[in-house]
């Protein structure tokens, strides 16, 4: 009874015990803050990479051409297999309505029904997902079911390249032109590459007559098996009509990234499939190049185990390597889950972060050394009341059990605070991050370096129970040792003490 | 015939509830050694009033934290009711300050942080489970009460000790000594910190335990005159007990 009566005795008396409890408060909540930042990023960047790519890619191991047709035939044969499509992606410069020249990634997904069970591009649609369903979510008219009902049904129709204005608008657009360009295909933009970008109220600007804009894109196309070719022949360059922007939320994507449809591309770098003919000593050959794509990206069945997935996937995959073991690269296929595939991203990601729990470990360690500090302080400055205790029948034990329970109520209230604080700081950092843009024309976070253009304000239960956990201990082990300090006095040394 | 009487009445040897035999207690003082206690030998009985006097540093504190179990002897052996506190572990040593002894230092010594009630009732918080106190609180609460009414403090439980006087601070320390109902009651100097009037007041609450309720009290003073106010007084000279006259 003594201990909890003195514990809460000199919790409200020793103001010097204050600084160390705001101790533990600024170190839980600065380590809760970084963390929760930090594999809240690591979370997007798993998740949005995930969306990228699908479950499993099946690839080229040196990014050669894949001869994608018979192998799609038999992956559509797998029950593990939800979805396959093909994919290429290159390399191109494109030239914005005379206003914006820029060297961009251009991608390119076939069999767009399925695209949208493979990865995220349909979501990221502004036009043709986005924004309808914000505007369904904002109809007053609809019921909850309703708005469920035709949210389901966007989400379900496959993305197209669609051109949003009627053939007149086009022609009265380049009113000068001779050819029809209303027959120009669609190109949909990486939100970042014609500059849509959030201001500092969160308000997205940058669309204004984007859909009148024409998109020149210049792409090289590889030549197969013919060293002597002319690789200036193999340029090529089409017009599109922007018809959509994409905003996958990685912000090297959508910074440099544009789409187009998959036909045209495969064609425009010589992917489709090509009739040749070959001489070989008197005999001519003719035969058909098969189309190829960069890489197949296959969504597996709901419930599939990853790893099972992957393994009935290699095996298909092996089915297709080369048999003439004589040409070289052989074994050249390879089928990888997609956190291989975005190695290069994620490995990053992780290590800065646990470097960044190294760093932030190593700042708590002073937190319990000025807990340390401040409990042999108050273990000196007690040290006569620690000799009345003791002459009034206090044990060794309890009087240690008052300091070990003092550290434990600092450590507790601490990271209770910590946590609320680090609560409020992570649920509002983008808003936070705003008002100092606005005020004080502070920007800590640019999108161009950490990927995203929000900041992740969400806090993960594990990480806030081991942190909080670990904040209490480290409390308490600040204040072991002086607890053996005060157990081990001697009752008249402490009295006597001046 | 009164005088035949008397020689026959039997004299009541009170029973012994203090022994030091021999009891001897060093100091180092940087490389040497200082002994205070070189053979300190008493008996005390239950319900006694025993001063030591002695002069300042001759080792009458000591020798009286020995007595309390506060401290062990080099040389010698304390018996309480006949156990040699010695042989006693430290647990079972604590037990008795806290439930046989009660101690009233010339500096008080209460705890700032608490307030007069409070502090009245360590001895209790101390010996009981938080859930036992928590049982009994109100019994206890009433029995401080009472310790303090008696010692004239009823209107000063809820004050801290430094919003109180030297005297009144004594008290309070006398109540929190008091309050475990111990068997021996250990002052140390208790009017040495002061006023003449305070300390007479103090050691009229000391002998008024003494005479009404039968309370052993062993009190080390300098003050040969206070020391006189006890039932019996023995000199510490020389590390060695002697009797007063």
């Amino acid at each position: 009874m003594y201990k909890l009566l003195l514990i809460f005795k000199y919790l409200r008396k020793r103001r010097i015990a204050w600084v160390s409890l705001i101790a533990v408060t600024l170190c839980t909540a600065m380590v809760l803050v970084v963390i929760s930042v930090m594999g809240g990023w690591l979370r997007m960047f798993r998740e949005i990479n995930h969306g990228l790519v699908g479950d499993v890619v099946i690839r080229h191991k040196y990014n050669g051409p894949v001869d994608y047709v018979p192998i799609l035939a038999e992956l559509r044969k797998l029950p593990q297999v939800k979805a396959a499509i093909p994919m290429i992606d290159t390399y191109g410069v494109i030239n914005v309505d005379d206003q914006i020249h820029d060297a961009v990634q251009v991608e390119a997904f076939g069999d767009l029904d399925q695209v949208g069970d493979v990865n995220s591009f349909k979501r990221g649609l502004y036009r043709q997902t986005i924004q309808p369903i914000a505007d369904i979510d904002a109809d007053p008219k609809l019921s909850a079911q309703q708005k469920a009902d035709a949210i389901k049904q966007i989400q379900s129709r496959p993305p197209t390249f669609d051109k949003p204005l009627d053939p007149q608008a086009y022609r009265d657009i380049m009113f000068n032109s001779k050819i029809d360009v209303s027959k120009w295909p669609g190109i949909i933009v990486g939100s970042g590459v014609i500059g849509i970008k959030k201001d500092d109220n969160g308000v997205e600007t940058g669309r204004e007559n984007m859909y009148t804009a024409w998109v020149q894109l210049s792409v090289l196309g590889m030549g197969t098996n013919r060293s002597d070719e002319d690789l200036s022949q193999r340029t090529s360059t089409r017009t599109y009509w922007i018809v959509d922007d994409c905003r996958t939320k990685f912000y090297p994507t959508d910074f440099r990234t544009v789409y187009v449809p998959f036909e045209y591309l495969q064609k425009d770098l010589g992917m489709d499939a090509q009739p040749y003919t070959e001489k070989i000593g008197d005999k001519t050959i003719q035969g058909v190049e098969p189309a190829t794509c960069s890489e197949i990206q296959i969504a597996l069945a709901d419930g599939v185990d990853p790893d099972a997935g992957l393994a009935a996937i290699q095996k298909v995959v092996a089915g297709f390597q080369p048999n003439d073991t004589t040409i070289p690269l052989v074994d050249t296929l390879v089928a990888e889950p997609w956190e291989q595939r975005q190695a290069q991203f994620l490995g990053a990601v992780e290590k800065e972060e646990g470097l960044l729990t190294i760093l932030f470990g190593i700042i708590s360690i002073v937190a319990i050394f000025l807990v340390f500090c401040i409990f042999f302080m108050i273990v000196v400055e007690k040290t006569r009341d620690i000799g009345v205790i003791k002459s009034v029948g206090a044990t060794s034990w309890g009087v240690a059990q008052i300091f070990l329970g003092y550290g434990l109520s600092i450590g507790i209230l601490g990271a209770g605070l910590g946590l609320l604080t680090a609560y409020e700081i992570v649920h509002n950092i983008n808003e936070l991050h705003a008002w100092m843009g606005r005020a004080l024309h502070v920007r800590i976070w640019d999108p161009e370096t950490y990927a995203f253009d929000t900041i992740p304000n969400t806090m993960d239960h594990h990480d806030v129970a081991w942190i909080v956990s670990i904040a209490v201990l480290s409390a308490l082990l600040g204040a072991v040792i002086p607890a053996i300090v005060a157990a081990r006095k001697h009752p008249v040394d402490a009295l006597r003490w001046e | 015939m009164k005088m035949a009487q008397a020689q026959f009445q039997p004299v009541p040897l009170p029973t012994p509830i203090i022994t030091a035999r021999g009891v001897q207690k060093s100091f180092r003082m940087g490389d040497s050694k200082v002994q205070v206690l070189k053979d300190a030998s008493v008996t005390i009985g239950a319900g006694e009033f025993l001063a030591i006097e002695g002069r300042s540093g001759s080792g009458k504190s000591t020798l009286l934290h020995i007595m309390g179990a506060l401290d062990q002897c080099d040389e010698g052996s304390v018996l309480y009711d006949g156990k040699d506190l010695a042989k006693l572990g430290s647990a079972e040593r604590s037990r008795l300050r806290n439930t046989q002894f009660g101690f009233v230092f010339q500096f008080y010594h209460l705890l700032p942080e608490l307030s007069v009630l409070e502090n009245t009732l360590l001895g209790p918080m101390i010996e009981f489970s938080w859930f036992k106190f928590m049982r009994q609180r109100g019994q206890l609460r009433q029995k401080a009460r009472e310790v303090l009414a008696r010692l004239g403090l009823e209107h000063r439980l809820r004050h801290r000790p430094n919003q109180l006087s030297g005297g009144e601070r004594q008290r309070v320390a006398i109540a929190r000594a008091l309050m475990n109902s111990p068997r021996v009651l250990f002052a140390d100097e208790p009017t040495g910190n002061l006023d003449a009037e305070t300390g007479q007041q103090i050691m009229g609450v000391l002998e008024e335990l003494h005479r009404q309720h039968g309370q052993t009290v062993i009190m080390v003073t300098h003050d040969r005159a206070l020391a006189r106010r006890a039932d019996r007084v023995l000199v510490l000279r020389n590390g060695v007990l002697e009797s007063a006259e």
